[in-house]
């Protein structure tokens, strides 16, 4: 079984965001399954990113400050399991926090939130606003004039 | 070498105020220098930088001078030293706060004008409705308000609005029938916002909200104006941060000394002075400038300067409603509640509230963000995660009210007597205290809104803790009046003190009304600009 990796050691990686542009998964690309990491990673999320610049950006940040250990367990635990019951295989594994704090990174598109790293690396590209099927992110054009005061198209 | 800027009209700040002075005052043929202490801000970066702030809070997409700092949360540049915390936000830079206003476009109403005679709190304002409205018209003109002419939240008019109004959100339509029940109705905004393609930008593609910032320009600001004067002339001075008005023996304004960008020092020469810096900063430039003719600063011989401060309470409350309503979509707010804003049987008692629904969600910035962190804590994952956000986030509902602050003269701006700013100047300190007659209107706010809520058969409702002054809303501190004892600026907004200077914003209001003061201001704007161009007028005449 995987050890919890808590945030003070994901905060302490402190890998500069700058380093994303560089080789994606340059320090842990050697161990780490990045294929069942991608799709447990989708399977987690319930969406997939439709940036793939975002994408690339988040995935490089995470192979590069979590254990390599402990993200093939966490694809393996997500891969195997059930979605309804992932949440319940990841507290078994002791990967639950580490589970939800990578969710919050997609989910927010923020990297070291609460710290005083935090940094927004994709606000309209984050899954939050993509699962919103009904508007846009904030700062983005909506549609024609006028268009809210209907039920959205498709709704 | 010291730099010297030499002009007919100096206006100090490039806010909404400035703006439209600088643009009436260009259209005479005069030479106007227009002064901010902020920057000129290129909007695709503004709103790149909002993308990249963590706070996302009102003034997150603008940079500041660094010798003129602006507030970006409570206490951070100011300083409260009252029992009521201040937290009103306002921006320092050329176009000044209309870069992240709502957009709304309301006149105040004949009573707000008359809140002595009519109700017997506060003060009557030196003008009445009938003087205005040529001004408001004028204002709306220029601006772009758009509206429906039977909705003007009690201000009569005689003209329709220069721009077909701005459509209700759809989760207005769901609320308006379901509150009826409770005597409330709702009404559409009259709001500085394109419906229609209008002087070159474009009509509103709703942006899921402009607040802190419209990426396409539909929503007026006011470098609007400003890019209108400097195309008839005017000369536009960023960065540049006034530090001192000085005065002769005549009463004359004769200097204005100011630090630029790159901390050089300089004065501008001039025969007519506006100061036009909103109602924290007036005070501050008008009380810094004390000197052998102005001992309690300039246009201060009442003694009145910082005194009267206003701002509005507001007070949130969100719930989850049993239907999609579809928030996260267009204007920040389309429509508010007519009650409360003006109820003849209640507004001798109690504060106005003004009750906006929401088009935000429960967040304006965060919503969805929050309710998946609820959910990954809820152990929700797969595509339970993605389906949930998106409904949940389809049924959320917010809330706002605003509530009214009266004029009490113990409320006041002043120099803190050791923090200075960047450029070594005393930085605002705040005295804020608000009243029973404002506690009574939030405590009514709160009940309307828990009423509200509990007619929508929402779930999940909660309210903000406490009450909070944190708008842009900010009034008084330079108040009009006909008596130079009791007043700072006469109704022209010249001082009584200076014959050659002009105080503009809402510094001048007596009262800070529910609805929000910037068409006003405008309007007033244009009236001081317009005196001032006919005195000038007068003068040259006269000489000749």
């Amino acid at each position: 079984m995987s050890r919890k990796v808590t945030r003070r050691e994901l905060i302490g990686v402190g890998l500069a965001v700058a380093a994303y542009s560089g080789g994606a998964f340059a320090l842990n690309a050697k161990h780490l399954n990045v294929d069942d990491l991608h799709t447990a990673t989708y399977k987690l999320l319930g969406q997939r990113p439709a940036n793939p610049f975002f994408a690339h950006k988040i995935f490089s940040l995470i192979a590069n400050n979590y254990p390599v250990d402990s993200l093939n367990a966490l694809s393996t635990v997500v891969l195997k399991t059930a979605e309804p019951d992932i949440a319940k295989a990841l507290a078994h594994a002791g990967l639950e926090d580490m589970a939800s704090e990578i969710a919050n990174i997609w989910y927010s598109g923020t990297v070291f939130a609460g710290t005083d790293k935090e940094q927004v690396i994709g606000y309209i590209d984050n899954l939050a606003w993509q699962a919103v099927k009904f508007s846009t992110p904030q700062s983005v054009c909506g549609g024609h004039f006028g268009h809210w005061h209907k039920i959205p198209t498709g709704q | 070498m010291t730099n010297v800027i030499q002009t007919d009209i100096a206006i100090i700040g490039a806010g909404v105020a400035g703006a439209l002075a600088a643009y009436h005052l260009s259209q005479q043929g005069l030479k106007v220098a227009l002064l901010d202490a902020g920057l000129e801000t290129s909007r695709p970066e503004a709103v790149e930088r909002y993308h990249r702030s963590t706070s996302k809070g009102a003034n997150s997409p603008y940079m500041s001078n660094a010798l003129a700092p602006m507030p970006q949360s409570s206490d951070d540049y100011y300083k409260n030293v009252g029992t009521t915390a201040f937290n009103g936000l306002y921006m320092r830079g050329v176009g000044g706060t209309t870069w992240h206003w709502t957009g709304f476009a309301l006149r105040l109403r004949p009573d707000d004008l008359s809140m002595q005679t009519k109700f017997g709190v506060a003060e009557d304002w030196p003008l009445s409705y009938d003087d205005l409205a040529p001004w408001y018209e004028r204002a709306e003109s220029e601006m772009g308000v758009a509206g429906f002419m039977g909705e003007n939240y009690g201000a009569p008019r005689t003209k329709d609005y220069p721009l077909p109004g701005i459509p209700s959100s759809y989760l207005d339509g769901y609320v308006s029938p379901r509150i009826k029940s409770m005597q409330l109705s709702l009404s559409p905004f009259p709001q500085a916002r394109n419906s229609i393609a209008f002087q070159g930008r474009p009509p509103c593609c709703g942006n899921n909200n402009c607040v802190p910032i419209c990426p396409v320009h539909a929503k007026y600001d006011a470098t609007v104006h400003v890019e209108k004067a400097r195309r008839l002339g005017a000369s536009i001075y960023s960065s540049h941060v006034i530090t001192r008005l000085n005065s002769n023996a005549e009463g004359q304004i004769e200097s204005a000394e100011f630090l630029n960008g790159r901390k050089q020092k300089g004065i501008v020469k001039a025969q007519y002075f506006m100061v036009a810096c909103h109602a924290i900063e007036n005070p501050r430039l008008l009380l810094l400038s004390k000197g052998p003719y102005t001992p309690k600063g300039v246009a201060n011989s009442s003694g009145l300067v910082g005194t009267h401060l206003m701002s509005q309470m507001g007070f949130n409350s969100r719930g989850l409603m049993p239907d999609p309503i579809y928030p996260y979509r267009g204007p920040q707010q389309t429509s508010g509640v007519v009650e409360g804003r003006n109820d003849p049987g209640t507004r001798s008692q109690k504060a106005a509230i003004g009750t906006s629904v929401m088009n935000d969600g429960t967040h304006p910035f965060f919503g969805p963000q929050q309710t998946a962190a609820k959910l990954v804590a809820k152990g929700v994952y797969g595509k339970a995660l993605a389906e949930q956000v998106n409904d949940l986030s389809s049924r959320q509902l917010r809330f706002n009210s605003s509530i009214e602050i009266l004029p009490n003269k113990g409320n006041r701006v002043g120099l803190h007597p050791t923090l200075k700013d960047p450029a070594g100047l005393p930085v605002p300190e705040i005295n804020l205290a608000i009243d029973a007659y404002t506690q009574r209107g939030i405590d009514w706010a709160i009940e309307r809104h828990q009423q509200m809520f509990k007619t929508l058969n929402a779930t999940e409702v909660t309210h903000d803790s406490q009450a909070e002054s944190d708008t842009a809303i900010i009034a008084g501190t330079a108040r009009m009046g006909r008596d130079p004892s009791r007043s700072v600026v006469d109704l022209n907004l010249q001082s009584h003190d200076h014959q050659n200077l002009y105080i503009l914003g809402a510094s001048a209001h007596i009262t800070a009304p529910i609805n929000p003061p910037t068409l006003t201001i405008a309007a007033l704007a244009l009236k001081a600009a317009d005196h001032l161009q006919k005195s000038l007028a007068a003068k040259t005449r006269g000489s000749a």
